[in-house]
């Protein structure tokens, strides 16, 4: 176990409602903008939120055939181009690449559930036979992956995560164990989500949105905002990627998972299951907490989890956590859900390889039980050797990623 | 992946169309019966295909308490009793602290359906008002795995891997990874679903099921006549711990986990991996981890699934790797008794341990007319008697992913 591969991320790419690569989503995320904006796709009325970041534009179905995109869903779309720029990027072209050590991990939590709703209202409306079923067919959570898979022609291991909003960094965390086990020597990783009516009305019936738009660890917040999008690392081996001279982002260090066995969709009060996650986290990735030098926050701008991720980072962090920035960027892309470990796995890699922290927008106030440094108002320039990514999920699913800096980290 | 850390199964549980418990599991099998029969749970006369293994005789208020279980459905229900059943076998301390180091890996393919389905008529008949708050977490399919954790109080990792019907079987391989690298002691791994008539009806209007486009209805795994699979459902679990550890704590180690691949291929959202080139790849990779060569394989617990490609690139590749051996190698497939769903891989799982243990081959039930095949033997009617040294499980997808784990008999295993 001592003799385990070193990973690092080669490549990047988003699609988001601040921008439809990663520069684009990174460059306004620095400074502080909020993808929030009134729905457009589909009728809201019914909603007491009527707000989400939307993708800023549908993506494009450039590299496919009209044949191959007709078949995907507005998911597959998004992570398609996500990945077409992560492995541009990384100057990949997965046709010279061995695809037995080709992986795809994906964390997924809707993917053609949006087309299969139009479906299902067409069934009820106007009967079976007259409902195209065709629209329903990329239902399964695995139709992303396994999409991406043949279209890359990748052979390798692949998996799809489905664990709320913590899918697609336990995706992360797979795919690096995968390069690190040696069971392949490249993986595209992430995940994808995009916006379906049977999402927005779940969260309004739990009343955990925010009606005009989230404001993480704010005094005064009020609930999430969901959001749509794709983010794709591309994981790579080190010696490999340095032997070719690859662009390194960051290293992946490891990552941890907990469960806190406590509520369908509440998180544990006291914040244990979180906590171990990123004890967890630490342990694997060898990394002493005293050189973690930001967290991204799980922050979703509900009164719970920010009090309780709060009172978690104080549990790992003692004395110390006042002194670690914390932000959130769900205060700029809303809840990308199954894709928002993705996103933030994105922003993190940046994050590290520039030495900016992007900040919590919308923050104000102190609340008394949100006491850590949030990085109000704007980013903030710092080394990072080493930072944490938290992701929790319905039923308490934990994930911490780690990331750490690079020595040929700034781009 | 020299010396790979060695993963024991120490607890098995399934609620099947059989019943409740390993033992009336396997000994359906054994017999050469089958769990398929006609759909009765909800209307298919205007189906084609109107037959399904579904569950029986399964009584989730033996599991947990009317309060906790008042608001689970039904896969969720059958998860609660194949995970107790499977816990309870492996003698593991539950409700203690040390359920914080025990983690739970779920493998399902359409877990979810049914709610997805009540919830939407709720909101578009209803708006806001029929939408459902309690119903929502159901629709994921992650939620036989959260409420495992909620129920029996395990505090580990928790997975759920949606990989069509090889979910099941690459939530187990997963499992092993975690536990080699130190995540979790112990690992609940398999798969929970359950089959309703928002599935059936699609697959039936894509004549994906039996009959097909014509002929006998029923489920026939290499058989010339077969037409299209029977869907099935069910839980199925097996506990999963490091073999050394779980040695030192005395536990019943029922065979060993000792070598897992997990592949894809290209080929259709819906269709089923025709190439045999990629099912021999992930069969050999998974093999060669478990430093085991074909000779050693006693029993292929096979993929086949009565659809005409799967079946066929499967007897290929298996007549690839086994091809021209002294002693040919027993193959049957158990999807011919229980159908073909997300959590078979776990079934699969559970039926190799008693397999191993029982030296007992179970048939493949529906087939009588097998196509000719090459190097294997194809056990059909009746069970076969041999001592089994390693089995080789597979569990092959449509979309394309491929999972292939190879189960040893444990030395230390009790005989039955």
């Amino acid at each position: 176990m001592s003799t385990r591969r070193r990973v690092v991320i080669s490549g990047l790419g988003a699609c988001t409602a601040l921008g439809s690569n990663a520069p684009w989503t990174w460059s306004r995320l620095v400074a502080g903008e909020c993808g929030i904006r009134p729905f457009s796709r589909f009728d809201t009325s019914a909603f007491r939120a009527r707000t989400g970041a939307e993708l800023l534009e549908e993506p494009i179905p450039d590299g496919l055939s009209p044949r191959q995109s007709r078949r995907m869903s507005r998911t597959d779309l998004t992570a398609f181009a996500a990945c077409r720029e992560a492995l541009a990027g990384a100057g990949i072209d997965t046709g010279r690449e061995d695809p037995s050590r080709l992986g795809v991990f994906l964390g997924a939590a809707s993917a053609g559930l949006f087309e299969a709703e139009q479906y299902w209202k067409e069934r009820e409306e106007r009967g079976i036979r007259r409902a195209r079923l065709s629209r329903a067919l990329g239902y399964f959570l695995s139709s992303t992956t396994d999409h991406l898979a043949s279209l890359l022609g990748a052979e390798g291991p692949s998996a799809t995560v489905v664990t709320a909003c913590s899918s697609s960094t336990i995706a992360i965390g797979r795919a690096w164990e995968a390069i690190s086990d040696s069971r392949c020597d490249l993986a595209v990783a992430g995940g994808a989500d995009t916006l379906s009516v049977l999402t927005v009305a779940g969260f309004n019936s739990l009343r955990a949105v925010d009606p005009y738009r989230c404001r993480p660890f704010h005094a005064r917040r009020n609930g999430m905002s969901l959001g749509e999008g794709a983010g794709i690392l591309l994981l790579e081996e080190h010696e490999r990627a340095r032997r070719r001279g690859a662009p390194i982002i960051a290293e992946v260090l490891g990552y941890g998972l907990a469960c806190d066995a406590y509520h369908p969709t509440a998180p544990h009060p006291q914040g244990a299951g979180s906590a171990r996650a990123m004890e967890e986290a630490l342990r694997r990735a060898r990394v002493d907490r005293s050189s973690i030098d930001y967290i991204s926050a799980h922050g979703t701008g509900t009164l719970v989890n920010d009090e309780t991720e709060t009172r978690a980072i104080h549990r790992v962090f003692g004395e110390r956590a006042r002194k670690v920035p914390v932000s959130s960027i769900k205060s700029m892309l809303g809840h990308c859900l199954g894709a928002a470990g993705a996103v933030e796995a994105v922003a993190l890699a940046l994050t590290v390889a520039e030495g900016v922290i992007p900040p919590t927008a919308g923050w104000e106030q102190r609340d008394p039980a949100c006491d850590l440094d949030y990085v109000p108002g704007a980013a903030r320039q710092a080394r990072i050797r080493a930072a944490l990514s938290n992701s929790f999920g319905f039923g308490g699913n934990n994930a911490t990623l780690v990331l750490g800096e690079h020595p040929g980290g700034h781009a | 992946m020299k010396d790979k850390e060695r993963i024991a199964v120490t607890g098995a549980g399934a609620v099947s169309c059989f019943g409740t418990g390993v033992r009336r599991f396997f000994s359906s099998l054994a017999e050469g019966r089958s769990g398929i029969g006609p759909i009765e749970r909800w209307d298919v006369s205007a189906a084609r295909s109107r037959l399904a293994a579904l569950v029986r005789d399964y009584d989730p208020a033996r599991v947990a308490p009317a309060s906790a279980l008042r608001r689970l459905d039904l896969s969720c229900k059958y998860a609660a009793g194949a995970a107790a059943q499977a816990l309870q076998a492996s003698g593991l301390p539950c409700r203690v602290i040390t359920g914080e180091r025990i983690g739970v890996a779920a493998g399902t393919s359409w877990t979810g359906c049914l709610p997805v389905r009540d919830f939407l008529r709720g909101f578009f008949g209803e708006g806001m008002e029929g939408a459902s708050p309690m119903l929502f977490p159901y629709t994921l399919p992650s939620a036989p795995a959260s409420q495992l954790a909620i129920l029996l109080e395990l505090g580990g990792p928790n997975l759920t891997f949606c990989q069509k019907e090889a979910s099941a079987l690459a939530a187990a391989a997963h499992a092993a990874d975690l536990l080699a690298g130190g995540s979790a002691d112990a690992m609940l791994a398999g798969g929970a679903e359950d089959y309703s008539e928002v599935l059936h009806e699609a697959y039936d209007r894509l004549t994906a099921l039996s009959p097909g486009r014509g002929g006998p209805a029923g489920s026939r795994p290499y058989d010339r006549t077969r037409n299209g699979f029977i869907a099935g459902e069910g839980a199925f679990f097996v506990v999963l711990e490091r073999l050394a550890e779980a040695s030192r704590r005395g536990a019943d180690v029922q065979a060993y986990l000792a070598g897992a691949a997990v592949c894809h291929t290209s080929c259709g959202l819906h269709d089923w991996p025709a190439d045999p080139a990629p099912l021999v790849r992930t069969m050999k990779s998974a093999l060669e981890e478990a430093q085991t060569s074909p000779e050693e394989i006693g029993w292929v617990c096979s993929s086949a699934n009565s659809t005409v490609p799967l079946d066929g690139a499967e007897m290929r590749a298996i007549g690839e790797i086994f091809g021209g051996r002294r002693r040919q190698v027993l193959v049957s497939s158990l999807k011919g008794a229980l159908g073909e769903f997300g959590a078979i891989g776990g079934a699969h799982l559970v039926a190799a341990c008693a397999a191993i243990r029982s030296g007992i081959v179970p048939p493949t039930a529906g087939t009588v007319d097998p196509e000719e095949r090459q190097g294997f033997e194809l056990v059909l009617g009746r069970a076969r008697r041999t001592p089994l040294d390693a089995v080789l499980i597979n569990a092959f997808a449509s979309g394309g992913c491929l999972v292939s784990i190879v189960l040893k008999r444990a030395a230390t295993a009790r005989v039955l």
